[in-house]
């Protein structure tokens, strides 16, 4: 029962790539676009010349090393994301979702499918980077420790929490979906993705400490910069554990509720 | 075998013209029984809770009242064992598939979400029987809508289901293709038990064994298509083509339109022998005479009515 479950997984991102090569150019420009938003935003850092920017002193002062960490790890976790919510959201208005349902397939299963599904496509975006970023600026990622890898594998399991309640209010109130870029912005003001959260106004610095992703930004940062004492990294790690774990069961919670109530009003299929 | 006993189902929806909530009640206390091996036609305007019915019988909308079962589970508490038995069109079928995938990458997915890892005959013996060979390996946004509803019904026959749930299975393709699936559904589905929801009348008529009428949530008639004409139509029609109507004006329950003659009738025989005598006496040209049997659309007509 275990294993076909697991083994339908493997069914699901099989799909999903098969379809995937299907959109040949929008595949292609999806990770276009990454590359010009860090050439973008690199060629902006630029202006600041060599200077050492202070508000970057705690993650090493360079500002292209800076943009380019927070531009993975915002990537890495807006593609499961977005992969999740949108995923789901796209089964339920073509009408295949009542066809998975029919086969007595889990809600969980096809969620962690997206999920997993979300980080590969989340890795490919890391490796166009940091090829990018070694490339062309030199940046290196030799720093990267088991802590860094913890610390992402971690935030998978946060935003495949965060896309089961988002899948789950998808589910539920149908048209949630289109929330998903206002719900990014914010996120990522709080975030430290492409500016320390040192800069922004006293008053709403300590709302950052309430964005769950802000762990993982930060920790990720803090993983790769040699001087961060272990006691540090591993404390972010604990709060990014309970963080997924808090977030996992809520997101079944929600997204049993959520299929439960579709089920009631008969709307497993919206357009 | 399907049970279903005092099945309600109520829907909550926006009036956006008066903005408020009002409850529609889709499906109003229907009690059935279809037997093992029956095809089973659920015919009813748009709107009626064929569709609804069906979804909650395949587990996809949860009833408010009442039960169900199919082949002795119940469709509520045991779920995962009722989908194993059945096969569902529901809805747009056609849209539940994946256009960006080929026929065969679809019948394998959904062989695969059935836990058939080894399906490769299966999908060979179903891609064979609905005659999809040829443009297996393509995408199916390619493939006209006919093929779509071949390839949607294969789908649903992936793990032999003893059960199939067609919902409107015939609309919307060519004459040709229909003639088709419906021989093929005679042929090959002998020993499965069919639910066929349609509003066409002669599609019902010409596949099922028992029928049931269902309109605003209701069961308004239910019984074989002959059983129906009997209860509701008591009499036949008899229709004379002649110039001379005239002469037929004084017989009851007639109806003169143009040169049309319609008689109703209880006793066919003996009307039959009265319109001779008329005919041979006054020396009346005729040129047709012909006995009508009500048709299923005048059966339906008067259960809506009713």
């Amino acid at each position: 029962m275990m294993t076909d479950e697991l083994k339908k997984i493997g069914v699901f991102i099989k799909r999903d790539f098969r379809i995937l090569f299907t959109y040949r150019l929008a595949f292609s420009t999806a990770f276009l676009g990454i590359v010009f938003n860090l050439f973008y935003l690199v060629l902006f850092g630029s202006m600041f010349g060599s200077r050492e920017l202070s508000a970057l002193t705690p993650y090493g002062g360079d500002f292209i090393s800076y943009i380019l960490v927070g531009s993975i790890g915002w990537g890495f976790l807006w593609s499961i994301m977005g992969m999740t919510s949108s995923s789901l959201r796209s089964e339920m208005m073509m009408g295949t979702m009542e066809s998975i349902l029919l086969t007595s397939t889990k809600i969980s299963t096809i969620m962690i499918a997206y999920t997993i599904f979300g980080c590969i496509f989340g890795l490919l975006s890391i490796g166009i980077l940091i090829s990018v970023g070694f490339l062309c600026f030199s940046v290196s990622f030799g720093n990267a420790t088991i802590y860094t890898f913890i610390i992402m594998f971690l935030s998978a399991l946060l935003m495949m929490g965060f896309g089961m309640i988002f899948g789950g209010l998808t589910i539920w109130v149908k048209n949630i979906g289109q929330a998903t870029p206002l719900i990014q912005n914010i996120a990522m003001f709080f975030c430290g993705v492409y500016f320390p959260i040192t800069v922004l106004p006293e008053y709403l610095q300590p709302i950052a400490k309430y964005v769950p992703f802000y762990y993982s930004i930060e920790g990720l940062r803090k993983s790769l910069i040699p001087t961060t004492p272990e006691s540090e990294i591993i404390r972010y790690i604990i709060v990014l554990l309970v963080l997924s774990i808090a977030f996992i069961l809520i997101g079944l919670y929600t997204l049993y509720k959520g299929l439960n109530k579709a089920k009631k009003d008969g709307s497993l299929v919206f357009y | 075998m399907i049970v279903i006993n005092n099945l309600t189902k109520t829907f909550t929806r926006k009036n956006k013209k008066e903005k408020k909530k009002e409850k529609i009640v889709a499906v109003d206390h229907i009690n059935l029984k279809i037997n093992k091996g029956e095809i089973f036609g659920l015919i009813g305007p748009n709107g009626a809770g064929k569709t609804t019915t069906i979804k909650m019988l395949s587990t996809l909308i949860l009833p408010d009242e009442g039960s169900m079962s199919v082949n002795g589970f119940d469709v509520v508490k045991d779920a995962e064992k009722v989908r194993n038995n059945l096969g569902v069109l529901a809805g747009e079928f056609t849209r539940a598939l994946y256009w960006r995938l080929s026929g065969k990458q679809n019948l394998k997915f959904f062989a695969n979400l059935r836990n058939m890892w080894d399906a490769d005959e299966r999908i060979d013996e179903l891609i064979e029987l609905f005659g999809l060979k040829e443009q297996e390996n393509e995408l199916i946004m390619k493939y006209s809508t006919g093929m779509k509803h071949k390839l949607a019904l294969a789908v649903a026959l992936l793990n032999d289901p003893p059960i199939l749930f067609l919902d409107e299975p015939l609309t919307g393709i060519d004459p040709v293709t229909s003639f088709q699936l419906k021989n093929l559904i005679k042929d090959e589905f002998q020993d499965k038990t069919i639910i066929w929801a349609s509003h066409n009348l002669y599609e019902i008529e010409e596949m099922c064994d028992r029928i049931a009428l269902i309109n605003d949530g209701k069961i308004v008639l239910e019984g074989s298509p002959e059983e129906l004409k009997k209860k509701l139509w008591d009499y036949e029609k008899i229709v004379i083509v002649t110039d001379n109507t005239d002469a037929f004006t004084n017989i009851n329950d007639v109806e003169i339109k143009n040169n049309v003659v319609e008689i109703k009738t209880k006793d066919v025989t003996n009307t039959l022998l009265g319109i001779t005598n008329i005919v041979q006496k006054k020396n009346i040209r005729v040129e047709e005479i012909k006995t009508l049997r009500p048709t299923l659309e005048e059966i339906f007509m008067a259960g809506v009515k009713k």
